[in-house]
């Protein structure tokens, strides 16, 4: 009975570990979702079922296939209930289910985690996903007690969020995790355990217990391994280099991502605002500063342009020199004008309002800057843009529009991203953008074809009336001709998008327009003057701005774009051009490799390559210093006389863990050496492998050789002469048959890591094993 | 610690292994929540080794057999006492004493966190159905940690034996030659003296003459010693054994051999229950021992330990050295045989002439494998009656208290000594 009992506390115990263990590692797909709860409850109520039925099944002893079906059967009317509404399988909740899922697929591939509360949740692909999880774990660890196999379920379901979001599960989670885990593990052992004690013979007077001994105290070593652990695992990753993760970041996900806020939001609010409130104070003694930029959106989802996926190292904060820039010629001419801003507390941003090239950044705070897209962004959540100031050198740079009508293709300089077109682009918009460059030759003129069509052929209107319904989706009705009325961010995304369409890498930068002077050299940006254009990638030119928007907004164009490049621009790829092509040749040429030379993240790599390489040799030095330092001794000792040779056998003795006798005559130490001797013939694979001179005689003739020597050396009155190459010889002798005495192992230390080189005394180790006493006998 | 180390087991392997390609993946692919994981299941197998490692402990193990010969199923206690001399060991103990399958289950102990002095005893019962000498143990202890991550193999060394005899019968007297009266009843009888040489020394005992001192003897062996003047006359037997692979059929405990080696053992502890000096002869020659002398009085565990070893001859020789060295000294010779061939005449012929008296109880080996083809030739007992022996056929449903009396009328029949 009291066994039973015992069963039923593992049975139930074990069960609640294992659901206990799930539902904290599902935790971490909090981050999945931005509303949580709805998730993590009916997860909680599921596993809580699930264990139930499997602990009182099992503790019934129901078979194994009944429990699963109860458990999956269960599992699917709570997850249909919670999505549905009703846990009733009839044909219309499970059409709702099926449609509720396939939106959740939708906005899994559209949206990126955490997906955003006003679209379809992904909630149901969750619940099924996290019930069936506690199914599979209540029948791996729970029924067939496979709990490391059970542990890589967890660290599946635990790496699923960390691959796609980068985040883990927050420390008291994890140390939770930890805890159910160890949990387990030692109940299932200690239940394997008692069930092998329990071999005892059934006799009537001998007590079944009287040798077996449980005090539990294992219990309290279980708890101190696991403490010991989890305490390591919580810690050491702050030492593991090249790695950021905090000992104790926060309470759940989400908090050390950092926060990309879309600033399409903030443009169309503060153009919406109607009050025109001032922003930015810029002093500079350019002449007229325009287009300051504060944020670029590299990708486009179908809907709307994004900032994309940041990557941005510690390293890349922006503090002094900025690297090169980004595609444009070294030999284009360029102007560099000092600006100093001083930012009013009404701009809340997490970017910093720059010119769009920049050579030299002094800013105060943890602002970093992108590599490709060259924005400044605050990595910390308390910082914003309000009320700093800052200054920094700005580049502008005259592309050439020759040039750029000469250049090949920039696909290659950039990231691929940057000519991805969302599958969701309608042909309509393929169709048009086709149309309206059909006329253009190089894919220069097909951009300033794409701006003039905006600006004036394309009977477009500018207009803010309607933005607050200038919501995604509606690229399509405002490239129709009966809409055509739009604001400047419309303008921007739909030129970038036809833009890649067209194959020209493109980008969306979101900043200011045009300031209002103040006073002498100080200028003013307001809320009004936000304003979007698109930027499109020439190699040799770089990132190059245009200006689609038409000139009620926008008055001015960038001059190069409406150069009139003549008719005969379409025979100039060949070489009989003079000027172009002298150009070309040598742009092509540099343009890719003044880019890899200015990229930060290529040259990085170099550096710490080169210092992982001088560590590891480092290692290997250090590695090797014992060995060699050793081997060089022997070969001194190999060459001199007798007495060295002597000295060498000991030290051999002694790298092999034998030790040395003290104070004893080199024969009664050679009759101890020998009992050392193993057998060449023998399997070298042997830990321990028979030893005592019987084993190898050929080696026992030479150390019989050797003591007469050093006797003779000693002892006699003439003393040895010097040793012929025979007594050397016969050390070696010696010395193969004592490293046949001993294991593999042994003998690969005492050749990396030679006892005889430490300065202590040696003695053999001795080591207390167990003990029996002589067993007394009645006869 | 290193053999801690060593001793990780499947589990404790694949956790290490597991863990530190984590570490390296994550290290690799930048997902720094994985080291986390990494660092844990790769910490726990190293601190369990640790933990194991720094145990030293010394247990003393005293283990007694009672009674150390015990007949075939009969039971057999094994004592334990387990004393722990040192700290508290770390991990858990399993203990396991290594028996023969044939005696039982191996019993299994669990000890965890037992102090120092602590000692416990046991008792556990073995029983054999076969006969044979038996190791008792040794015993195995593996340590193991509360995760099964580390597992170190210790053991203990010695082990104590158990002799299982055949089963013998008691047999009914029946009239017997091999003495030189002809009956049972032999007594110690007064020898004239001789030489010195002839004469046999015991210890000095109270009341002895003085006069009877032998001075070499006591000189020699550091007390006093007494000459003997006495000297008991010895009915003297010999029991043959015929354990060769070709006389027997069947295998194991239901093989021919096993009947004819419980056979031999019920005559010879009948035998020397009745006074006689047994000694046993198998086909490959005396055992070691001599004589079973008389003034051991009914001792027959030399005897039965011998038969309880007896293996199978595999050669089809059979040793005569026995025979020649003292002809005609045989006294009674009783022959336990299997089947027999042509080649064993002369054999038998000696064993004839050797003994005094001498009688057979042939075992018809063929019964004992029924499914095997009978072989040729005629009945054993027959082929021995023509030769002039007193011969009794015994089958495997036969009694062997009937086919002893069935001996005894027939050598009533045809007269001692014939």
């Amino acid at each position: 009975m009291s066994r039973q009992r015992a069963s039923l506390t593992f049975t139930v115990g074990l069960a609640a570990a294992a659901f206990a263990t799930t539902w904290f590692v599902l935790l971490s797909w909090r981050t999945f979702t931005s509303n949580a709860v709805e998730l993590t409850m009916p997860l909680l109520f599921i596993g809580a079922l699930v264990a139930g039925i499997g602990a009182g099944a099992r503790w019934l002893r129901l078979p194994l296939v009944v429990v699963l079906s109860v458990q999956v059967v269960v599992t699917a009317m709570c997850v249909l209930g919670s999505v549905t509404g009703s846990i009733a399988p009839t044909p219309a909740t499970l059409d709702e289910f099926v449609r509720a899922f396939q939106d959740g697929l939708v906005s899994a591939r559209a949206y990126m985690a955490p997906i955003p509360s006003n679209v379809a949740p992904i909630i149901p692909i969750l619940l099924t996903c996290g019930a069936a999880t506690f199914v599979v774990m209540d029948l791996v660890a729970g029924a067939l007690r496979r709990i490391p196999l059970a542990g890589l379920l967890l660290l599946v379901i635990y790496s699923v969020p960390v691959a796609i979001t980068g985040n883990g599960l927050s420390w008291w989670a994890f140390v939770a995790v930890s805890i159910g885990f160890l949990g387990m593990l030692h109940l299932v052992n200690d239940e394997q355990v008692s069930r092998w004690g329990r071999g005892m013979g059934t006799d009537d007077d001998a007590d079944p217990g009287a040798f077996g001994v449980r005090t539990g105290a294992v219990r309290g070593s279980a708890l101190a391994i696991g403490t010991t652990a989890t305490t390591l695992a919580l810690a050491l990753p702050i030492i593991i280099p090249t790695l950021e993760v905090t000992l104790f970041d926060g309470n759940g996900p989400g908090q050390r991502e950092i926060e990309v806020i879309n600033p399409m939001v903030d443009l169309r609010r503060n153009l919406d605002r109607g009050l025109d409130v001032p922003l930015l104070r810029v002093t500079t003694p350019e002449r007229n500063p325009s287009y300051f930029r504060t944020t670029v959106l590299t990708s486009f989802n179908g809907d709307t342009w994004t900032p994309g996926d940041r990557d941005i190292p510690e390293t890349q904060v922006a503090r002094g020199k900025m690297p090169d820039l980004t595609g444009v010629a070294v030999e284009a001419p360029r102007e560099e004008m000092p600006f100093d801003v001083e930012v009013t507390g009404d701009f809340d941003s997490t970017w910093l309002p720059t010119t769009p090239q920049v050579s030299v950044m002094e800013v105060e705070g943890d602002w970093r800057y992108d590599t490709s897209t060259m924005d400044f962004m605050t990595t910390d959540d308390d910082t914003t843009t309000s009320s700093m100031s800052y200054s920094f050198v700005g580049v502008s740079v005259q592309p050439d529009p020759a040039l750029m009508d000469n250049a090949v293709s920039g696909a290659a300089d950039v990231r691929s991203a940057y000519l991805e077109v969302s599958t969701e682009v309608s042909d309509d918009i393929r169709n048009l953008a086709a149309t309206v460059t059909k006329d253009a030759t190089t894919r220069f003129r097909k951009a300033q074809a794409l701006q003039q069509w905006f600006r004036e052929d394309g009977n477009f209107e500018y207009s803010t009336a309607d933005i607050e319904n200038a919501d995604e989706g509606n690229l399509d009705s405002f490239l129709d001709e009966s809409g055509r009325i739009g604001y400047c961010e419309q303008f921007a995304a739909s030129m970038a998008i036809m833009a890649r369409i067209l194959g020209i890498p493109a980008r969306v930068a979101v900043g200011f327009l045009e300031p209002e002077r103040i006073g002498p050299d100080t200028y003013e940006f307001s809320s009004h003057d936000l304003h979007a254009w698109p930027e499109l990638f020439f190699p040799g030119a770089g990132w190059v701005r245009f200006e689609p928007t038409p000139g009620a907004r926008a008055p001015g164009v960038p001059s190069y774009t409406d150069v009139d490049l003549g008719p005969e621009a379409s025979a100039e790829p060949s070489p009989s051009a003079t000027q172009p092509s002298e150009e070309l040749a040598p742009r092509g040429e540099t343009a890719p490799s003044e880019d890899a030379v200015s990229d930060e993240g290529s040259s990085f790599p170099w550096l710490s390559i080169v210092l992982v390489l001088l560590g590891v040799l480092l290692v290997l030095a250090l590695v090797l210093v014992p060995t060699v330092v050793r081997r060089r001794r022997r070969d001194r000792r190999l060459d001199g006389g007798i007495e060295d040779l002597w000295l060498e056998l000991r030290d051999h003795a002694v790298d092999l863990g034998h030790g040395w006798p003290r104070g004893r005559s080199p024969r009664v130490t050679g009759d101890w050496l020998s009992a050392h001797f193993g057998s060449s013939s023998a399997a070298d694979g042997a830990e321990r492998p028979r030893r005592g001179p019987e084993q190898d005689p050929v080696a026992v003739e030479a150390l019989d050789r050797l003591v007469g020597r050093i006797e003779r050396a000693r002892y006699s009155r003439s003393g040895d002469a010097h040793p012929s190459g025979q007594a050397a010889d016969d050390v070696r002798v010696v010395e193969a048959a004592l490293d046949h005495g001993v294991g593999p192992r042994v003998r690969r230390w005492s050749r990396w890591l030679p006892r005889s080189l430490r300065p202590a005394p040696h003695a053999p180790a001795t080591e207390v094993v167990t003990r029996e006493t002589a067993d007394a006998f009645r006869g | 610690v290193r053999e801690a180390l060593a001793g990780l087991t499947v589990r404790g392997r694949l956790f290490l292994a597991a863990g530190a390609t984590t570490i390296v993946y994550a290290v690799i692919v930048g997902q720094t929540p994985l080291i986390r994981v990494g660092v844990l299941i790769s910490a726990l197998p190293v601190l369990a080794a640790l933990w194991l490692g720094r145990s030293r402990y010394r247990l003393a193990l005293t283990r007694t057999v009672s009674p150390q010969l015990v007949a075939a199923g009969q039971p057999s206690e094994v004592q334990l006492a387990l004393t722990n001399e040192s700290r508290t060991p770390t991990g858990v103990l399993l203990l396991e004493d290594h028996l023969p399958y044939v005696l039982g289950t191996r019993p299994r102990f669990v000890l965890e966190g037992i102090g120092h002095g602590w000692r416990r005893h046991v008792t556990y019962q073995v029983r054999s159905e076969v006969r044979g000498r038996f190791d008792i143990g040794p015993m195995s202890v593996r340590v193991t940690d509360p995760f099964g991550l580390v597992e170190l193999g210790r053991a203990f060394h010695t082990t104590a034996s158990l002799t299982v005899t055949p089963r013998t019968v008691a047999l009914p007297g029946i009239p017997l030659g091999g003495a030189w009266t002809g009956s049972g009843d032999n007594r110690p009888r007064a020898f004239a003296t001789g030489s010195a040489e002839d004469v046999t020394v015991r210890e000095y005992r109270r009341g002895d003459d003085l006069r009877r001192v032998h001075w070499r003897s006591s000189a020699r062996v550091g007390e006093l010693m007494v000459r003997r003047e006495e000297q008991p006359w010895q009915s003297r037997a010999t029991v043959f054994l015929d354990n060769r692979l070709i006389s027997h059929r069947g295998q194991g405990v239901a093989s021919s051999l096993e009947a004819a080696v419980s056979a031999a053992a019920s005559v010879a502890v009948h035998l020397s229950q009745r006074g006689y000096a047994v000694r046993l002869v198998t086909a490959s020659g005396e055992d070691g021992a001599d004589w079973h002398s008389r003034s051991a009085g009914v001792n027959t565990a030399p005897l039965l330990e011998a038969l309880a070893v007896v293996q199978i001859e595999h050669s089809a020789r059979l040793d005569t050295t026995w025979l020649s060295d003292e002809p005609g000294h045989g006294g009674l010779l009783l022959a336990v045989l299997g089947a027999v061939t042509d080649h064993d005449g002369p054999f038998l012929k000696r064993l004839q002439h050797h003994a005094a008296t001498s009688a057979a109880i042939a075992l018809e080996v063929d019964e004992w494998a029924p499914h095997l083809a009978r072989s040729a030739g005629k009945l054993t007992t027959t082929a021995l009656a023509a030769t002039g022996w007193r011969a009794v056929t015994l089958r495997p449903s036969d009694h062997l208290e009937l086919v002893w009396q069935e001996l005894g009328r027939l050598s009533s029949r045809q007269g001692v000594g014939a």
